[in-house]
Protein backbone atom coordinates (compact mmCIF):
# COMPACT_ATOMS: atom_id res chain seq x y z
CA UNK A 1 0.00 0.00 0.00
CA UNK A 2 2.63 2.22 0.78
CA UNK A 3 4.39 1.65 -2.65
CA UNK A 4 1.77 2.15 -4.53
CA UNK A 5 0.91 5.38 -2.40
CA UNK A 6 4.37 6.41 -3.22
CA UNK A 7 4.27 5.63 -6.87
CA UNK A 8 0.98 7.71 -7.44
CA UNK A 9 1.93 10.74 -6.19
CA UNK A 10 5.69 10.25 -8.11
CA UNK A 11 3.89 9.67 -11.45
CA UNK A 12 1.72 12.39 -11.45
CA UNK A 13 4.54 14.48 -10.74
CA UNK A 14 6.26 13.64 -13.64
CA UNK A 15 3.95 12.91 -16.18
CA UNK A 16 1.23 15.18 -18.06
CA UNK A 17 -1.87 15.46 -15.80
CA UNK A 18 -4.37 12.82 -16.29
CA UNK A 19 -2.11 10.07 -17.84
CA UNK A 20 -2.01 7.35 -15.62
CA UNK A 21 1.21 4.71 -15.32
CA UNK A 22 1.08 1.56 -14.34
CA UNK A 23 1.83 0.56 -10.54
CA UNK A 24 -0.45 4.08 -9.68
CA UNK A 25 -3.47 3.93 -7.85
CA UNK A 26 -4.36 6.65 -9.78
CA UNK A 27 -6.10 5.09 -12.73
CA UNK A 28 -8.75 5.82 -14.96
CA UNK A 29 -11.83 3.85 -14.15
CA UNK A 30 -13.76 3.38 -16.78
CA UNK A 31 -17.37 2.38 -15.07
CA UNK A 32 -18.23 -0.38 -17.78
CA UNK A 33 -15.39 -2.79 -16.92
CA UNK A 34 -15.94 -2.42 -13.13
CA UNK A 35 -16.60 -5.90 -11.09
CA UNK A 36 -19.17 -5.98 -8.50
CA UNK A 37 -17.06 -5.86 -4.87
CA UNK A 38 -19.63 -8.47 -3.55
CA UNK A 39 -18.52 -10.89 -5.87
CA UNK A 40 -15.17 -10.63 -4.57
CA UNK A 41 -13.11 -11.51 -7.59
CA UNK A 42 -11.39 -8.29 -7.57
CA UNK A 43 -8.31 -8.10 -9.75
CA UNK A 44 -5.09 -7.65 -8.00
CA UNK A 45 -3.44 -4.60 -8.14
CA UNK A 46 -1.35 -4.99 -10.48
CA UNK A 47 -3.73 -5.97 -13.43
CA UNK A 48 -6.00 -4.12 -12.55
CA UNK A 49 -3.44 -0.80 -12.86
CA UNK A 50 -2.63 -1.99 -16.40
CA UNK A 51 -5.98 -2.87 -17.56
CA UNK A 52 -7.42 -0.40 -16.68
CA UNK A 53 -4.32 2.01 -18.52
CA UNK A 54 -5.19 0.00 -21.65
CA UNK A 55 -8.64 0.64 -21.80
CA UNK A 56 -8.69 4.22 -20.22
CA UNK A 57 -9.32 5.70 -24.10
CA UNK A 58 -13.21 4.49 -23.64
CA UNK A 59 -13.57 7.16 -21.15
CA UNK A 60 -13.11 9.65 -23.89
CA UNK A 61 -16.74 8.19 -24.74
CA UNK A 62 -18.98 10.67 -23.26
CA UNK A 63 -21.97 9.99 -20.93
CA UNK A 64 -23.44 7.70 -22.79
CA UNK A 65 -21.21 5.10 -21.56
CA UNK A 66 -23.47 4.25 -18.49
CA UNK A 67 -26.58 3.58 -19.98
CA UNK A 68 -24.53 1.58 -22.62
CA UNK A 69 -23.15 -0.69 -19.72
CA UNK A 70 -26.80 -1.25 -18.77
CA UNK A 71 -27.67 -2.59 -22.17
CA UNK A 72 -24.39 -5.39 -21.53
CA UNK A 73 -26.88 -6.93 -19.55
CA UNK A 74 -25.11 -6.40 -16.70
CA UNK A 75 -27.26 -5.75 -13.92
CA UNK A 76 -24.94 -4.05 -11.01
CA UNK A 77 -25.42 -0.79 -9.77
CA UNK A 78 -21.73 0.72 -9.72
CA UNK A 79 -21.17 1.12 -5.94
CA UNK A 80 -20.02 4.68 -6.05
CA UNK A 81 -21.03 6.36 -9.16
CA UNK A 82 -19.50 9.83 -9.42
CA UNK A 83 -21.85 11.99 -8.17
CA UNK A 84 -22.15 9.99 -5.30
CA UNK A 85 -18.94 10.19 -4.03
CA UNK A 86 -17.82 13.51 -4.92
CA UNK A 87 -20.85 15.26 -4.24
CA UNK A 88 -22.64 13.38 -1.33
CA UNK A 89 -19.61 12.48 0.87
CA UNK A 90 -18.91 15.49 3.45
CA UNK A 91 -15.87 14.79 4.23
CA UNK A 92 -12.58 16.53 3.04
CA UNK A 93 -11.98 14.32 -0.29
CA UNK A 94 -8.36 13.33 -0.38
CA UNK A 95 -7.36 13.25 -4.23
CA UNK A 96 -4.83 10.83 -5.24
CA UNK A 97 -4.27 12.89 -7.86
CA UNK A 98 -5.55 16.43 -8.26
CA UNK A 99 -8.12 16.61 -10.84
CA UNK A 100 -7.98 18.21 -13.49
CA UNK A 101 -10.23 21.21 -15.09
CA UNK A 102 -11.72 18.59 -17.84
CA UNK A 103 -12.52 16.08 -14.90
CA UNK A 104 -14.44 18.09 -12.79
CA UNK A 105 -17.57 16.88 -13.72
CA UNK A 106 -20.78 18.04 -12.62
CA UNK A 107 -22.88 17.48 -16.00
CA UNK A 108 -22.66 13.30 -14.92
CA UNK A 109 -20.31 12.31 -16.92
CA UNK A 110 -18.02 9.39 -15.56
CA UNK A 111 -15.59 10.78 -13.30
CA UNK A 112 -12.51 10.08 -14.23
CA UNK A 113 -10.24 10.07 -10.58
CA UNK A 114 -10.92 7.91 -7.89
CA UNK A 115 -10.03 9.11 -4.08
CA UNK A 116 -7.84 7.31 -2.05
CA UNK A 117 -10.38 6.26 0.38
CA UNK A 118 -12.32 4.75 -2.96
CA UNK A 119 -9.65 3.16 -3.77
CA UNK A 120 -8.47 1.57 -0.10
CA UNK A 121 -11.79 0.42 -0.14
CA UNK A 122 -12.03 -1.84 -2.97
CA UNK A 123 -8.47 -3.20 -2.98
CA UNK A 124 -7.74 -6.08 -1.51
CA UNK A 125 -4.59 -7.17 0.58
CA UNK A 126 -1.49 -8.46 -1.39
CA UNK A 127 -0.15 -11.45 -0.61
CA UNK A 128 3.15 -11.00 0.68
CA UNK A 129 4.71 -12.58 -2.77
CA UNK A 130 3.41 -10.05 -4.63
CA UNK A 131 3.91 -7.65 -1.95
CA UNK A 132 7.36 -8.36 -2.19
CA UNK A 133 7.68 -8.71 -5.82
CA UNK A 134 7.12 -5.11 -6.34
CA UNK A 135 8.51 -4.13 -3.44
CA UNK A 136 12.16 -4.91 -5.44
CA UNK A 137 11.78 -1.93 -7.79
CA UNK A 138 12.89 -0.13 -4.83
CA UNK A 139 15.04 -2.25 -2.77
CA UNK A 140 18.43 -1.74 -4.49
CA UNK A 141 21.94 -0.57 -2.73
CA UNK A 142 22.59 3.10 -2.20
CA UNK A 143 24.89 4.75 -4.09
CA UNK A 144 26.49 6.79 -1.63
CA UNK A 145 27.27 6.74 2.24
CA UNK A 146 25.07 9.94 2.78
CA UNK A 147 22.21 7.74 1.65
CA UNK A 148 22.67 4.27 2.86
CA UNK A 149 22.45 6.24 6.33
CA UNK A 150 19.67 7.66 5.73
CA UNK A 151 18.01 3.93 5.82
CA UNK A 152 17.85 1.85 9.12
CA UNK A 153 18.59 -1.46 7.33
CA UNK A 154 22.15 0.15 5.79
CA UNK A 155 22.75 1.86 8.65
CA UNK A 156 22.77 -1.66 10.67
CA UNK A 157 24.88 -3.24 7.90
CA UNK A 158 27.77 -0.92 8.67
CA UNK A 159 27.82 -1.07 12.22
CA UNK A 160 27.22 -4.83 11.94
CA UNK A 161 30.33 -4.67 9.76
CA UNK A 162 32.05 -1.96 11.91
CA UNK A 163 31.95 -4.09 14.78
CA UNK A 164 33.74 -7.02 13.18
CA UNK A 165 36.67 -5.21 11.74
CA UNK A 166 36.71 -3.51 15.65
CA UNK A 167 36.60 -7.46 17.00
CA UNK A 168 39.35 -8.08 14.84
CA UNK A 169 41.50 -4.60 16.20
CA UNK A 170 42.01 -4.26 12.68
CA UNK A 171 43.87 -0.88 13.14
CA UNK A 172 45.52 1.57 15.23
CA UNK A 173 44.59 5.11 15.06
CA UNK A 174 47.67 7.23 14.87
CA UNK A 175 49.36 9.93 12.92
CA UNK A 176 50.54 10.29 9.58
CA UNK A 177 54.56 9.69 9.01
CA UNK A 178 55.77 12.69 7.02
CA UNK A 179 56.71 10.84 4.12
CA UNK A 180 53.51 8.20 4.56
CA UNK A 181 50.05 8.23 1.97
CA UNK A 182 47.07 7.03 3.48
CA UNK A 183 45.33 5.16 1.52
CA UNK A 184 41.04 6.04 1.14
CA UNK A 185 38.41 4.05 2.46
CA UNK A 186 34.99 3.00 0.68
CA UNK A 187 31.62 1.45 1.14
CA UNK A 188 30.36 -1.06 -1.18
CA UNK A 189 26.56 -2.13 -0.71
CA UNK A 190 25.00 -5.22 -1.73
CA UNK A 191 21.60 -6.85 -1.42
CA UNK A 192 21.53 -10.33 -1.19
CA UNK A 193 18.79 -12.26 -2.34
CA UNK A 194 17.21 -15.62 -2.11
CA UNK A 195 16.50 -17.79 -5.79
CA UNK A 196 13.59 -16.30 -5.64
CA UNK A 197 14.56 -12.79 -5.17
CA UNK A 198 13.35 -12.33 -1.91
CA UNK A 199 15.85 -9.65 -0.27
CA UNK A 200 17.83 -11.94 2.46
CA UNK A 201 20.46 -9.61 3.82
CA UNK A 202 21.72 -6.64 3.19
CA UNK A 203 25.49 -6.46 3.19
CA UNK A 204 27.53 -3.32 3.81
CA UNK A 205 31.45 -3.93 3.31
CA UNK A 206 34.32 -1.79 4.24
CA UNK A 207 36.71 -1.59 1.45
CA UNK A 208 40.22 -0.09 0.73
CA UNK A 209 40.97 1.94 -2.27
CA UNK A 210 43.66 -0.94 -3.52
CA UNK A 211 44.25 0.63 -6.69
CA UNK A 212 46.40 3.73 -4.94
CA UNK A 213 48.26 1.42 -3.68
CA UNK A 214 52.55 1.40 -4.83
CA UNK A 215 54.11 -1.82 -5.40
CA UNK A 216 57.32 -1.30 -3.45
CA UNK A 217 55.88 0.72 -0.29
CA UNK A 218 52.20 -0.56 0.65
CA UNK A 219 52.64 -4.10 -0.42
CA UNK A 220 55.41 -6.47 -2.07
CA UNK A 221 54.08 -9.93 -2.86
CA UNK A 222 50.22 -10.08 -3.83
CA UNK A 223 50.38 -13.90 -5.04
CA UNK A 224 47.97 -16.08 -3.15
CA UNK A 225 47.07 -19.63 -4.62
CA UNK A 226 42.97 -20.03 -5.08
CA UNK A 227 41.94 -23.77 -6.13
CA UNK A 228 41.11 -25.13 -9.07
CA UNK A 229 37.68 -26.66 -9.96
CA UNK A 230 39.56 -29.47 -10.63
CA UNK A 231 41.07 -29.94 -7.20
CA UNK A 232 37.68 -29.56 -5.97
CA UNK A 233 36.15 -32.32 -8.34
CA UNK A 234 38.92 -34.85 -7.14
CA UNK A 235 38.11 -33.88 -3.75
CA UNK A 236 34.04 -34.58 -3.83
CA UNK A 237 35.21 -37.82 -6.00
CA UNK A 238 37.47 -39.07 -2.91
CA UNK A 239 34.85 -38.55 -0.69
CA UNK A 240 32.53 -39.69 -2.97
CA UNK A 241 34.84 -43.42 -3.12
CA UNK A 242 35.62 -43.25 0.69
CA UNK A 243 32.11 -42.76 1.99
CA UNK A 244 32.74 -39.79 3.69
CA UNK A 245 30.54 -36.43 4.21
CA UNK A 246 31.44 -33.31 3.04
CA UNK A 247 31.06 -30.41 5.25
CA UNK A 248 30.65 -26.70 3.98
CA UNK A 249 32.26 -23.89 6.40
CA UNK A 250 32.61 -20.54 5.85
CA UNK A 251 34.57 -18.18 7.48
CA UNK A 252 33.09 -14.66 8.46
CA UNK A 253 35.04 -11.75 6.78
CA UNK A 254 37.87 -13.74 6.00
CA UNK A 255 40.01 -11.47 4.83
CA UNK A 256 40.16 -9.20 7.49
CA UNK A 257 42.12 -12.20 9.80
CA UNK A 258 44.77 -11.18 7.46
CA UNK A 259 47.76 -10.11 9.38
CA UNK A 260 49.64 -7.25 7.68
CA UNK A 261 53.56 -7.22 7.04
CA UNK A 262 53.83 -4.14 5.31
CA UNK A 263 52.93 -0.87 6.80
CA UNK A 264 49.79 0.22 5.44
CA UNK A 265 47.81 3.82 6.39
CA UNK A 266 44.32 4.65 5.66
CA UNK A 267 42.12 7.35 5.61
CA UNK A 268 38.85 6.77 8.42
CA UNK A 269 36.33 5.30 6.92
CA UNK A 270 33.40 7.66 5.74
CA UNK A 271 30.75 8.15 8.08
CA UNK A 272 32.79 7.08 11.03
CA UNK A 273 35.25 9.91 11.19
CA UNK A 274 36.46 9.63 15.27
CA UNK A 275 37.50 13.10 16.41
CA UNK A 276 38.83 16.07 14.33
CA UNK A 277 39.60 13.40 10.92
CA UNK A 278 43.12 14.26 10.49
CA UNK A 279 44.06 11.29 12.31
CA UNK A 280 44.83 8.10 10.20
CA UNK A 281 44.36 4.47 10.91
CA UNK A 282 47.68 2.49 11.12
CA UNK A 283 46.55 -1.30 9.75
CA UNK A 284 47.81 -4.51 11.91
CA UNK A 285 45.41 -6.60 10.15
CA UNK A 286 43.89 -6.72 6.24
CA UNK A 287 41.23 -5.38 4.69
CA UNK A 288 38.92 -6.09 1.57
CA UNK A 289 40.21 -4.64 -1.71
CA UNK A 290 44.10 -3.95 -0.29
CA UNK A 291 46.23 -5.55 -2.85
CA UNK A 292 47.77 -8.05 -0.32
CA UNK A 293 44.73 -8.99 1.31
CA UNK A 294 44.26 -12.29 -0.27
CA UNK A 295 48.08 -13.56 0.49
CA UNK A 296 47.81 -12.34 4.27
CA UNK A 297 44.75 -14.07 4.47
CA UNK A 298 46.24 -17.25 2.93
CA UNK A 299 49.41 -17.22 4.75
CA UNK A 300 47.71 -16.58 8.10
CA UNK A 301 45.12 -19.81 7.12
CA UNK A 302 48.28 -21.91 6.00
CA UNK A 303 49.79 -21.28 9.61
CA UNK A 304 46.55 -22.34 11.15
CA UNK A 305 45.86 -24.78 9.64
CA UNK A 306 49.62 -26.69 9.71
CA UNK A 307 49.41 -25.65 13.45
CA UNK A 308 46.39 -27.94 13.77
CA UNK A 309 48.53 -30.83 12.01
CA UNK A 310 46.99 -30.60 8.73
CA UNK A 311 49.92 -31.38 6.36
CA UNK A 312 49.72 -30.05 3.05
CA UNK A 313 50.15 -31.64 0.08
CA UNK A 314 53.56 -30.89 -1.88
CA UNK A 315 51.66 -29.82 -5.35
CA UNK A 316 48.79 -29.08 -4.12
CA UNK A 317 48.35 -25.90 -2.05
CA UNK A 318 44.80 -25.57 -1.28
CA UNK A 319 44.34 -28.98 -0.23
CA UNK A 320 45.50 -29.75 3.43
CA UNK A 321 45.03 -33.12 4.13
CA UNK A 322 44.75 -34.29 8.51
CA UNK A 323 43.61 -38.35 9.02
CA UNK A 324 40.34 -38.60 8.76
CA UNK A 325 39.28 -35.33 8.37
CA UNK A 326 39.36 -34.02 4.55
CA UNK A 327 38.91 -29.77 4.45
CA UNK A 328 39.56 -28.02 1.27
CA UNK A 329 40.12 -23.64 2.01
CA UNK A 330 36.80 -22.85 0.28
CA UNK A 331 37.55 -19.69 2.00
CA UNK A 332 40.36 -18.74 -0.22
CA UNK A 333 38.19 -18.37 -3.34
CA UNK A 334 35.03 -16.81 -1.57
CA UNK A 335 36.15 -13.32 -1.70
CA UNK A 336 32.46 -11.46 -1.29
CA UNK B 1 39.39 -23.45 14.16
CA UNK B 2 36.01 -21.96 15.31
CA UNK B 3 38.37 -20.63 17.88
CA UNK B 4 40.82 -18.97 15.41
CA UNK B 5 38.50 -17.20 13.29
CA UNK B 6 34.98 -16.60 13.58
CA UNK B 7 33.04 -19.19 11.46
CA UNK B 8 29.89 -20.44 10.31
CA UNK B 9 29.12 -24.23 10.34
CA UNK B 10 27.05 -24.56 6.93
CA UNK B 11 26.42 -28.36 7.44
CA UNK B 12 26.77 -30.95 4.56
CA UNK B 13 28.10 -29.54 1.26
CA UNK B 14 25.02 -28.09 -0.74
CA UNK B 15 25.65 -25.41 -3.23
CA UNK B 16 29.35 -24.28 -4.16
CA UNK B 17 30.55 -22.00 -6.27
CA UNK B 18 27.01 -22.28 -8.29
CA UNK B 19 27.27 -25.91 -7.91
CA UNK B 20 24.39 -28.00 -6.75
CA UNK B 21 26.17 -31.08 -4.44
CA UNK B 22 23.60 -33.69 -3.81
CA UNK B 23 25.23 -35.98 -0.69
CA UNK B 24 23.74 -39.28 -0.30
CA UNK B 25 24.56 -43.30 0.66
CA UNK B 26 25.88 -43.99 -2.78
CA UNK B 27 27.77 -40.87 -3.52
CA UNK B 28 27.91 -37.88 -4.57
CA UNK B 29 26.53 -35.69 -7.46
CA UNK B 30 27.23 -32.16 -8.82
CA UNK B 31 24.97 -30.51 -11.02
CA UNK B 32 24.02 -26.68 -12.37
CA UNK B 33 21.11 -26.96 -13.16
CA UNK B 34 19.97 -23.89 -11.94
CA UNK B 35 22.84 -22.42 -13.16
CA UNK B 36 21.79 -24.26 -16.77
CA UNK B 37 17.97 -22.52 -16.14
CA UNK B 38 19.67 -19.15 -15.83
CA UNK B 39 21.85 -18.93 -19.21
CA UNK B 40 18.71 -20.42 -21.01
CA UNK B 41 16.68 -17.43 -19.60
CA UNK B 42 18.73 -14.66 -20.17
CA UNK B 43 19.80 -16.20 -23.43
CA UNK B 44 16.28 -16.00 -24.44
CA UNK B 45 16.08 -20.04 -25.34
CA UNK B 46 14.05 -21.56 -22.54
CA UNK B 47 11.09 -22.31 -24.25
CA UNK B 48 13.11 -23.49 -27.20
CA UNK B 49 12.62 -27.54 -28.76
CA UNK B 50 15.28 -29.48 -27.36
CA UNK B 51 17.89 -31.23 -28.94
CA UNK B 52 19.36 -34.50 -28.36
CA UNK B 53 23.20 -33.77 -29.49
CA UNK B 54 25.18 -30.66 -28.69
CA UNK B 55 26.90 -30.07 -32.38
CA UNK B 56 25.80 -31.67 -35.80
CA UNK B 57 28.44 -34.30 -36.56
CA UNK B 58 30.81 -33.14 -39.03
CA UNK B 59 30.03 -29.86 -38.62
CA UNK B 60 32.77 -27.71 -40.07
CA UNK B 61 33.11 -24.08 -38.77
CA UNK B 62 35.21 -21.40 -40.28
CA UNK B 63 36.42 -17.86 -39.30
CA UNK B 64 34.21 -16.42 -42.49
CA UNK B 65 35.47 -12.74 -43.51
CA UNK B 66 32.99 -11.84 -45.62
CA UNK B 67 30.21 -12.88 -43.46
CA UNK B 68 28.31 -9.86 -40.98
CA UNK B 69 29.41 -10.03 -37.72
CA UNK B 70 26.11 -10.82 -35.85
CA UNK B 71 25.74 -9.08 -31.85
CA UNK B 72 29.22 -10.21 -30.93
CA UNK B 73 28.85 -9.30 -27.47
CA UNK B 74 26.16 -11.34 -26.68
CA UNK B 75 27.69 -14.17 -27.91
CA UNK B 76 31.17 -13.87 -25.92
CA UNK B 77 28.80 -13.33 -23.11
CA UNK B 78 26.66 -16.59 -23.69
CA UNK B 79 30.12 -18.34 -24.37
CA UNK B 80 31.63 -17.54 -20.85
CA UNK B 81 28.59 -18.76 -19.36
CA UNK B 82 28.60 -22.12 -21.10
CA UNK B 83 32.33 -22.32 -20.17
CA UNK B 84 31.54 -22.32 -16.74
CA UNK B 85 28.79 -24.93 -17.05
CA UNK B 86 31.72 -27.22 -18.71
CA UNK B 87 33.11 -27.31 -14.97
CA UNK B 88 29.80 -30.09 -14.26
CA UNK B 89 29.33 -31.30 -18.21
CA UNK B 90 32.05 -33.12 -20.17
CA UNK B 91 29.67 -33.74 -22.59
CA UNK B 92 29.61 -30.07 -23.69
CA UNK B 93 33.31 -29.57 -23.52
CA UNK B 94 34.29 -30.15 -27.16
CA UNK B 95 31.24 -28.06 -28.45
CA UNK B 96 31.62 -25.09 -26.30
CA UNK B 97 35.00 -25.19 -27.04
CA UNK B 98 34.78 -25.40 -30.84
CA UNK B 99 32.20 -22.41 -30.59
CA UNK B 100 34.90 -20.43 -28.43
CA UNK B 101 37.33 -19.76 -31.30
CA UNK B 102 34.61 -17.73 -32.66
CA UNK B 103 34.27 -15.37 -30.40
CA UNK B 104 36.40 -12.46 -32.07
CA UNK B 105 33.82 -12.59 -35.01
CA UNK B 106 30.65 -14.22 -34.63
CA UNK B 107 28.60 -14.91 -37.32
CA UNK B 108 24.95 -16.38 -38.36
CA UNK B 109 27.02 -19.77 -38.54
CA UNK B 110 28.44 -19.35 -35.45
CA UNK B 111 25.50 -18.70 -33.58
CA UNK B 112 23.46 -21.56 -35.06
CA UNK B 113 25.91 -23.39 -33.24
CA UNK B 114 25.88 -22.27 -30.53
CA UNK B 115 21.82 -21.94 -30.34
CA UNK B 116 22.07 -26.13 -30.91
CA UNK B 117 23.94 -26.34 -27.47
CA UNK B 118 21.39 -24.31 -25.77
CA UNK B 119 18.96 -26.61 -27.25
CA UNK B 120 21.06 -30.05 -25.99
CA UNK B 121 21.37 -27.94 -22.61
CA UNK B 122 17.67 -27.62 -22.39
CA UNK B 123 17.12 -30.80 -22.70
CA UNK B 124 19.60 -32.10 -20.87
CA UNK B 125 19.47 -29.10 -17.78
CA UNK B 126 20.07 -31.86 -14.92
CA UNK B 127 22.95 -33.76 -16.05
CA UNK B 128 25.94 -33.43 -14.01
CA UNK B 129 28.93 -35.30 -12.56
CA UNK B 130 27.88 -38.63 -10.28
CA UNK B 131 30.68 -40.30 -7.84
CA UNK B 132 29.92 -43.35 -6.90
CA UNK B 133 31.55 -44.35 -3.88
CA UNK B 134 33.85 -47.85 -3.70
CA UNK B 135 35.36 -48.17 -0.56
CA UNK B 136 36.20 -51.56 -1.89
CA UNK B 137 38.53 -50.00 -4.40
CA UNK B 138 41.35 -48.85 -4.01
CA UNK B 139 41.24 -45.51 -5.83
CA UNK B 140 43.52 -45.44 -9.38
CA UNK B 141 44.00 -43.04 -11.61
CA UNK B 142 43.23 -43.22 -15.08
CA UNK B 143 43.08 -40.96 -18.05
CA UNK B 144 42.28 -41.82 -21.69
CA UNK B 145 43.35 -39.17 -24.65
CA UNK B 146 42.35 -38.68 -27.86
CA UNK B 147 42.96 -36.92 -30.85
CA UNK B 148 40.85 -35.93 -33.88
CA UNK B 149 43.18 -35.22 -37.31
CA UNK B 150 43.41 -31.43 -39.07
CA UNK B 151 39.73 -30.56 -37.42
CA UNK B 152 40.10 -27.03 -38.33
CA UNK B 153 40.19 -27.00 -42.00
CA UNK B 154 41.35 -23.20 -41.93
CA UNK B 155 44.46 -23.77 -39.54
CA UNK B 156 45.12 -27.92 -39.76
CA UNK B 157 45.14 -28.02 -35.92
CA UNK B 158 44.05 -31.11 -34.40
CA UNK B 159 41.77 -30.78 -31.19
CA UNK B 160 43.10 -32.86 -27.93
CA UNK B 161 41.06 -34.64 -25.75
CA UNK B 162 41.45 -35.37 -22.41
CA UNK B 163 39.78 -37.64 -19.35
CA UNK B 164 40.81 -38.70 -16.21
CA UNK B 165 39.04 -41.23 -14.38
CA UNK B 166 39.92 -41.50 -10.67
CA UNK B 167 38.57 -44.74 -9.90
CA UNK B 168 35.17 -45.00 -11.70
CA UNK B 169 34.66 -41.05 -11.21
CA UNK B 170 35.40 -39.09 -13.81
CA UNK B 171 37.42 -36.24 -12.36
CA UNK B 172 38.85 -33.72 -14.78
CA UNK B 173 38.67 -33.30 -19.10
CA UNK B 174 39.58 -31.17 -21.52
CA UNK B 175 39.54 -30.87 -25.09
CA UNK B 176 41.76 -28.12 -26.55
CA UNK B 177 43.09 -27.45 -29.88
CA UNK B 178 46.39 -28.09 -29.97
CA UNK B 179 49.24 -25.40 -30.32
CA UNK B 180 51.12 -26.91 -33.52
CA UNK B 181 50.18 -28.07 -36.91
CA UNK B 182 50.72 -31.88 -36.78
CA UNK B 183 51.48 -33.82 -40.32
CA UNK B 184 49.77 -37.45 -39.43
CA UNK B 185 47.21 -38.48 -37.29
CA UNK B 186 49.51 -40.57 -35.40
CA UNK B 187 51.68 -37.33 -34.57
CA UNK B 188 48.07 -35.87 -33.22
CA UNK B 189 47.76 -38.99 -31.14
CA UNK B 190 51.50 -37.97 -29.79
CA UNK B 191 50.85 -34.69 -29.03
CA UNK B 192 47.23 -35.28 -27.24
CA UNK B 193 49.09 -38.25 -25.03
CA UNK B 194 52.09 -35.84 -24.27
CA UNK B 195 49.55 -33.65 -23.16
CA UNK B 196 47.32 -35.88 -21.17
CA UNK B 197 50.57 -36.98 -19.28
Amino acid sequence: MELGGDGGSRGSGDQTQGVPVPFTFTVEYPEDTEQNPTTGDQPDLGSHAGSDTVSGDALASPAGSIPAHGSMGETHTPPHTPAASSQGSTHQVQWATPPTDASVDTDGQPRRYRTISDLLDHTEEMTNVEYSGLCLVGAEAPSSVEEAMTAKSWREAMQAEMQSIEQNQTWDVSDLLANQKAIGLKWVFKVKKDPDGKVVKHKARLVAKGYAQVQGVDFDEVFAPVAKIETVRVLLALAAQGGWEVHHMDVKSAFLNGDLTETVFVKQPPGFIVGSGDKVLKLRKALYELRQAPRAWNAKLDRELLALGFVRRWNMQCIEEAPKILSCLWGCMSMM
Amino acid sequence: MQKKFNMSDLGLLSYYLGIEVKQDADGITLSQSAYAKKILESAGMWNCNPSATPMEAWLKLYKRVEDEVVRPTEYRSIIGSLRYIVNTRPDLAYSVGVVSTFMETPCQAHWGAVKQILRYLKATVDYGCRYESGAALKPFLLGYSDSDFAGDIVDRKSTTGIVYFLGNNLVTWSSQKQKIVTLSSCEAEYVAGAAAA
